[in-house]
């Protein structure tokens, strides 16, 4: 009889009033947050983190850092399936980075510019934010040209679901904009991220480092256009100066990753060179002989640092062989045996020391003090003023490039004498200025082989010899960038269809705008 | 003397009331010879009458002129008039189309079937008790026009797919609407292999113990289903389990069934050749273990060869009985008991069942307990109360199918003709780690799988309900009810320690769900005759549905102790939570007007608000509409029993899922040195979604003809949906990969036909047969806005998938066809390997079309013959199985070219021909990624089930004593799969249908059932 009256009441009360009040509350999920009760910051370590890497297995990290950009800069060779040792095309490896980064980078940091649009509490957040995502878009863009920048990251907030590709000369002006209004903006009375910022948040100061940082990002993107826009790159490679860069190595952008969490926060080329898929030492990913080379017959005292032959473990710069690119190991005209320095077994050639930059909770750098310098090298040889001469930047960027790998571990510390004998032996030649910059740009980015294949398209530094192996995708020449992939035709078709017409087929071979020289 | 006075009196008064007879008499099934409890004796003409108690037994005072009209629900009337009989027995014939019948229609409002306007069926308990499936769904197979039960290959307590008049809706269920007692059931699926391995954890209607049902009624369209408003938008199935009788005594039911399983092996692979690659066998251990799956070696000459294991073997063909030596004799066992008494006021039944089954699998078992109680009250002549409650247990250890990792049921499916089942033992070493036998770690070793790895699921679930009913007068009454679904559901699922891809073992998933659903409803119903002439029924009422869960996933990995899979002794673990909830108010009403017992008109509506929408948007409404036109009572004809037309329109809408429509907050599993990382899903919510929506047309008609010799019933429809709610792929650019939006369309029209009657009744002999036809046309009409494909679902081997295409039927089995030249030009590799096109082409669809069955019961005294053929016609299968025994050498057609090589002749990219001789391996390593060659109709007809009943006479207090020889799924008349069972669908959900991979392989049964009631 409870139940009936219970029941009666109910169904009255249901008709006179249609009690559906509750059902916002009903349809909440109590185990998740809303924006209301969300820590924004989580955002950012969540961007930060996947721009280290993707958190699923290091997947683009794998695919493009090092299949491709490693192997097509020709610091990393490998005799079998890594596609970029030979310019093989696989289209979902070379997707890689577009398939992950909008969804775990983007899609954050543009929320995270939502949330902290017009809250004081975190004034600062903001500007972090805006600094944070002109780094990824930064290397997005590079990768592949023209992409969705302005629209991008937008489909909750605006209903976009297919936001249309940009220029890559729009993206690099409104990119360098944003550094600088962002710089501007961010004021070192106001509130810190705190911790939940992997880059700065242990810093003393991370708001006068995000400054730094983001002069510095200018840097880099000035440069990146001199051979497309000489005139914009000058302009804003000295208003980067002026705001202020790196001045030394405890500068340096990096993010300190952590063996505890799995793959989802294990330093990404750590785990596929070393960890969980171990490819330094099964015989699938190797020094190039190009790299090897170069340090070798440069006497540079970061070859012992670098490298370790895999049988042995030898670590003696003198026993150290490279695998040259382009070969295989299938018994034919490009087997390794063919190699005339073959040492007899491909496990006795060498590749990555893991001891010192293989470490699963070692970092990821994402700028470097070194870079800095080279750069500022590079623009006082064009002419540029930025304060001292190119072979002051020069010297003060080779010295950071080899000082710097200190951080990665102690035992990578090189003796301030030997610094200063290969400075003595290896001075600065302003008729070859570029070269010798290049060279070394190329040296300091290790690692970061995005960043080593961007800036090699850029100056042609060093000068790579392509290999030309059967059935390579470009006719044996170096790809000049990634892949569309072909889910964005399907979903997304008429600004991809626009976006080909306007920068060229969706193929390694086309150029990317400021890949003009 | 003084004794007989008495006896004279009463003689003589007896003869003063000359017209006034006591008669008596029993009441059987004509067929089976059972009597009848409960049937209704009425005088014709009068209100005066009995009911027959549990011995069919009747006895009443009547008239010599006086007509007796003897009744029960599911047969045909029988009228008798009584003259100078005191004694009068009757055998009932089975109303096979119960036209004339009282039937359970929505909401459990009980109605002349000859007032519907719509098409409804009815299957009554026994169909599902003596030649039985586990799951009564499973048991459907065959038996309805309109309705497509299948069951994926994946073992016993697996889940089934139902589906009624098409699949209607691109992502949401399908599936039909169970209602047992009044209670509705979700049947959600607990747990499937999607494109990697896993196991079907079940479903709910594996809940319902067989033996307890008494009929099961399909309300097939949206005007049957209209009043359940979105959950009946896919048809409802009617379940109503047994009571006891008022006045029926004391009633025992046993029942004992007993099944074996035997495997169906329907490999055909070649036996000529032998393990090993590039045409040679393996020369010692480590060749043996490279090529662990790989037939390709020389061709099977006896001489001894080193295998993985290091032992010599003979190189002859042995694998022949692999599968019947792998796989066991499965043994179902089943008990049921059930008591049941009745007196005037009230009446009660008490039952229990036990499900007892050894799979096939080794090691893999189910277990089922069921209690049932039952019971209604009179609490006065104006207040009836009821309840019933039935608890059902289960626990099950599974096995895994699909993918290779775990799933025993891969390995030993693919050892080369020369390798014995039995070479590997039982899986695993002393140290419990399991032996390799092939060169992929991931393909375990199946003894390894089958003993080893642990998949076991365990369910408690209640389902509770009662009502109360108060009827002031005859023509009123209201109901009040509240409706209990609940479970308590457990999976574990086991990598054990020593596995080769996984050494230190893990725990894969360690899931518990707590599910509750209660569903409160007061019904108000009037039926009233206006005059002579008119009738009026109205029902108004309302529902509150609530359902809470309670999802608790823990998952670990790397364990410090072996064997040990607690995840507190882990190195890494990681847990979630969820808890779905939503809530939905109903209102709702019919109204039905009766013309002179002929023109029947039904108009219904119902609202809900649903939680689960936008607030603006959560109020819908289902219209419906129907009538009924018995024109025979016009025509008045003597050899037409029935005939009627009918017709209905009903809309009926759904919601969307639920906490769709906010953007929500997490994090990821692990922190980063402390610090946690944000987590927003890859769905945009939206929060304008609006219901979806979809309209129906049926038209039918049946007829009843010749004494009910011969009847038919055909139905058309034509159901279209509108705004179904799709998640659609948007540019990853956009921050997200899926937004969900109301495009979807698609349209289902069919055809229902039903024929049936006696076509022999001579002297004790009967034969009643009956034949079910129909046919589904589907087509997906729209889907976003210059979107022509939605994906669905990918086989294991990348090579088919399933997608929505437009202007194609639901679920396309997408696969690779040769790539071609325009002048249909092989293009081949330069080493002249046939290569597949670059997109893939619809092959058809999943999802058969055509279905039937044609059932048949053959009498004769106490001899019953029953079976059932059924068939199903028009879908294509992708068989993962035959892509691989092509690349492995082991599929009958890789023998040609074996020693010679293979002829090709085409062209190159640029169209330079190319003649040249590739090797078989490498060219059935081609062909098994030109998928179309794994395609295949997915036609048959299956001879489904048979059994043979003896009726014991009666003896003593026995009721009945029948003994049966029942077959389950014996074998098929015709089917087109090579290799493969063409019903082995491994997921039972709308993306997998038409993909086959390595399912546990199908059965046939064989088994008594022996049925006893006191």
């Amino acid at each position: 009889m409870k139940n009936l009256s219970y029941i009666i009441l109910t169904a009255v009360l249901l008709v006179f009033s249609g009690c559906t009040a509750d059902f916002e509350d009903i349809n909440t999920d109590k185990n998740r947050v809303t924006e209301g009760s969300y820590v924004p910051v989580y955002s950012l370590s969540r961007a930060q983190l996947e721009y280290s890497g993707n958190s699923d297995f290091s997947y683009d990290t794998w695919r493009v850092n090092i299949i491709y950009s490693a192997m097509m800069t020709q610091q990393l060779a490998n005799a079998s399936w890594y596609a970029g040792d030979k310019y093989i095309q696989n289209d979902a490896w070379a997707n890689a980075t577009f398939d992950v980064a909008y969804n775990d980078q983007v899609k954050y940091i543009v929320d995270l510019l939502k949330l902290t649009e017009s809250d004081p509490l975190y004034a600062n957040l903001h500007q972090i934010a805006r600094i944070n995502r002109v780094m990824i878009f930064h290397r997005l863009t590079d990768l592949y040209g023209d992409i969705p920048y302005f629209e991008a990251g937008l489909a909750f907030h605006e209903k976009n679901y297919t936001p249309k590709y940009d220029s890559q000369q729009d993206i690099y002006m409104d990119m360098l904009n944003e550094l600088d209004e962002a710089a501007q903006a961010l004021d070192p009375a106001g509130d810190v991220p705190g911790s939940g910022d992997l880059i700065y948040g242990n810093a003393s100061d991370p708001i006068i480092q995000w400054r730094k940082f983001a002069y510095s990002m200018m840097l880099r993107l000035a440069m990146r256009m001199t051979e497309a826009d000489p005139g914009a790159a000058q302009q804003w490679a000295e208003r980067a100066v002026a705001g202020g860069v790196f001045e030394s190595n405890a500068d340096n952008a990096f993010i300190n990753h952590d063996a505890n969490g799995g793959r989802v926060t294990v330093n990404r080329n750590s785990n596929i060179l070393s960890g969980e898929w171990n490819a330094t030492n099964t015989g699938e990913v190797f020094l190039s002989k190009t790299f090897v080379d170069y340090l070798a017959d440069n006497n540079d005292p970061r070859l012992g640092v670098f490298s370790r032959v895999l049988s042995s473990g030898d670590t003696d710069p003198a026993n150290q062989i490279g695998l040259p690119n382009g070969l295989d190991q299938n018994g034919g005209e490009f087997d390794i045996s063919t190699d005339p320095n073959f040492p007899g077994d491909i496990t006795n050639y060498s590749t990555i020391r893991e001891d010192v930059f293989l470490s699963l909770s070692g970092p990821t750098f994402v700028l470097n003090y070194a870079q800095v310098e080279l750069l500022l090298a590079e623009a006082a040889q064009k002419g540029y003023s930025v304060g001292g001469t190119a072979a002051e930047h020069y010297d003060a960027g080779v010295t950071a490039a080899m000082e710097f790998l200190a951080q990665y571990n102690a035992i990578a510390t090189i003796p301030a004498a030997d610094i200063t004998t290969y400075l003595a032996a290896h001075p600065y030649d302003a008729a070859n200025g570029e070269a010798m910059i290049g060279a070394q740009y190329w040296v300091a980015s290790f690692l970061d082989w995005y960043e080593v294949w961007s800036n090699w398209r850029r100056t042609g530094y060093p000068a790579l010899i392509p290999v030309d192996y059967p059935s390579n995708a470009t006719g044996g020449v170096i790809p000049r960038r990634m892949l569309y992939p072909s889910h964005e035709a399907s979903n997304n078709p008429t600004n991809f269809a626009e976006a080909i017409e306007r920068q060229g087929p969706n193929t390694f071979l086309t150029k990317v705008w400021w890949d003009a020289r | 003397m003084k004794k007989i006075l008495p006896f004279v009196m009463t003689m003589l008064m007896s003869m003063a009331v000359l017209a006034q007879s006591t008669v008596s008499g029993v009441v059987k099934d004509a067929q089976t010879g059972e009597p009848i409890p409960g049937a209704t004796v009425l005088v014709k003409g009068t209100s005066k009458g009995t009911t027959t108690d549990l011995d069919g037994n009747y006895q009443l005072s009547a008239d010599a002129d006086a007509v007796l009209v003897f009744s029960f629900i599911g047969y045909a009337n029988v009228e008798e008039t009584v003259g100078s009989r005191t004694l009068i027995n009757v055998g009932m014939a089975t109303d096979l189309t119960e036209l004339s019948e009282v039937v359970v229609t929505a909401l459990g409002i009980e109605k002349e079937s000859k007032t519907l306007g719509y098409s409804v069926s009815r299957v009554s308990g026994e169909k599902f008790t003596k030649a039985r499936e586990i799951s009564v769904a499973n048991n459907l197979v065959g038996r309805v026009a309109g309705v497509n039960s299948t069951a994926p290959a994946t073992g016993p307590g697996g889940s089934s797919r139902v589906t009624i008049r098409g699949n209607s809706s691109l992502s949401g269920s399908n599936q039909p609407l169970y209602v047992v007692n009044g209670i509705q059931i979700q049947n959600s699926n607990l747990g499937n292999a999607g494109k990697w391995d896993g196991a079907d954890y079940g479903d709910a209607i594996t809940a319902i113990n067989p033996d307890d049902i008494e009929d099961i009624t399909v309300l097939k369209g949206g005007a049957a289903a209209a009043l359940y408003g979105q959950r009946g938008r896919n048809g409802v199935i009617l379940i109503t389990t047994k009571s006891g009788k008022y006045n029926q005594g004391l009633g025992i039911d046993f029942n004992s069934n007993v099944a074996i399983d035997r495997i169906n092996d329907f490999r055909d692979f070649q036996e000529e050749y032998g393990q090993g690659t590039l045409g040679n066998a393996p020369v010692d251990q480590q060749s043996a273990l490279n090529t662990g799956l790989s037939s390709w070696g020389g061709k099977l000459d006896g001489s001894q060869v080193t295998l993985f294991d290091g032992q010599q073997h003979p190189y002859s063909a042995v694998s022949g009985n692999n599968l019947d030596k792998f796989y066991e004799t499965g043994v179902t066992f089943t008990n049921s008991l059930a008591i049941s008494g009745g007196g005037e006021t009230g009446n009660v039944r008490l039952s229990m069942g036990d499900v007892r089954n050894n799979s096939i699998y080794p090691n893999a078992d189910y277990r089922r307990n069921t209690f049932n109680l039952d019971a209604s009250y009179k609490l006065s002549p104006k207040w009836s109360a009821s309840a019933n409650v039935n608890y059902a247990k289960d626990k099950a250890n599974r096995t895994k199918v699909n993918d290779a990792p775990g799933n025993g049921n891969f390995g030993i499916m693919f050892l080369p003709p020369n390798v014995d089942a039995d070479y590997l033992g039982t899986g695993y070493d002393e140290m419990k780690n399991e032996i390799p036998f092939g060169p992929n770690a991931f393909t375990t070793n199946p003894y390894f799988a089958a003993n080893r790895f642990i998949t076991e699921t365990s369910k408690d679930r209640v389902m509770s309900v009662a009502s109360i009913k108060y009827a002031p007068t005859d023509w009123l009454y209201i109901r009040a009810r509240v409706a209990n679904d609940f479970y308590a559901f457990n999976a574990t699922q086991i990598t054990p320690t020593g596995t080769a891809y996984r050494p230190t073992g893990s725990l894969d998933v360690q899931r518990t769900i707590n599910h509750n659903e209660t569903n409160s409803d007061l019904l108000i119903g009037i039926n009233k005759d206006l005059g002579q002439d008119f009738s009026i029924g109205v029902t108004l009422g309302g529902n509150i549905l609530k359902m809470q869960q309670k999802v608790v996933d823990v998952n670990a990995n790397g364990f410090a102790f072996p064997f040990l899979y607690n995840p507190g002794t882990a190195a890494t673990n990681s847990a979630s939570v969820s808890e779905p909830q939503k809530e939905i108010q109903s209102l709702y009403g019919s109204v039905e007007l009766g013309f002179r017992e002929m023109l029947y008109l039904n108009v219904t509506d119902r609202n809900d608000w649903s939680s689960t929408l936008p607030t603006g948007n959560n109020s819908y409404n289902y219209p419906s509409v129907n009538l009924s036109y018995v024109f025979s009572e016009m025509l008045n004809l003597p050899w037409m029993d029935l005939g009627k037309i009918r017709a209905g329109y009903a809309r009926v809408g759904g919601d969307a899922d639920v906490f769709s429509t906010s953007l929500y907050y997490g994090t990821l599993g692990a922190a980063i040195n402390g610090q946690a990382l944000g987590n927003v899903d890859n769905n945009v919510p939206n929060p304008n979604i609006e219901p979806l929506q979809v309209t129906e047309i049926e038209f039918g008609a049946a007829f009843q003809l010749f004494g009910n010799r011969l009847f038919t019933d055909f139905a058309f429809y034509n159901k279209q949906t509108l705004n179904d709610i799709v998640p659609v792929g948007i540019s990853r650019a956009s921050g997200y990969q899926n937004a969900v939006v109301n495009v979807g369309q698609i349209e289902n029209k069919g055809f229902e036909f039903l024929l049936g009657g006696v076509p022999v009744a001579v002297g004790d002999f009967r034969w009643t047969s009956t034949f079910n036809y129909t046919i589904n046309n589907n087509k997906v009409i729209e889907l976003a806005e210059g979107q022509e494909i939605l994906p669905a679902g990918e086989s294991r081997t990348g090579r088919a998938f399933v997608q929505h295409i437009v202007g194609e039927p639901f679920a396309q089995v997408v696969a690779y066809d040769y790539m071609r030249d325009d002048a249909g030009n092989l293009i081949l590799t330069p080493t002249g390997l046939p290569q597949a096109a670059a997109e893939p082409t619809a092959q058809g669809t999943g999802v058969h079309p055509i279905t039937g069955g044609w059932s048949n019961d053959l009498n004769y005294k106490n001899v019953t013959l029953s079976f059932l053929i059924d068939f199903k016609y028009g879908a294509v299968i992708y068989s993962g199985t035959n892509s691989l025994a092509y690349s492995n050498g082991l599929h009958k057609g890789t023998l040609e070219g074996r020693s010679e090589g293979i002829q090709m002749s085409g062209v190159d990219v640029d169209g330079n021909p190319i003649n040249t001789t590739v090797t078989a391996q490498n060219y059935y390593g081609a062909v098994s990624n030109i998928s179309m060659e794994q395609v295949y109709d997915a036609d048959f007809i299956k001879f489904r089930s048979l059994s043979l009943t003896y009726q014991f006479p009666k003896v003593g207090k026995m009721r009945n004593l029948s003994l049966s020889l029942v077959g389950r799924n014996l074998f098929y008349i015709s089917k087109a799969t090579p290799n493969i069972d063409p019903e082995s669908n491994y997921n039972n959900s709308n993306g997998f249908q038409g993909l086959e991979y390595l399912g546990l392989p199908t059965t046939r049964s064989f088994g008594l059932n022996l049925s006893a009631k006191f």
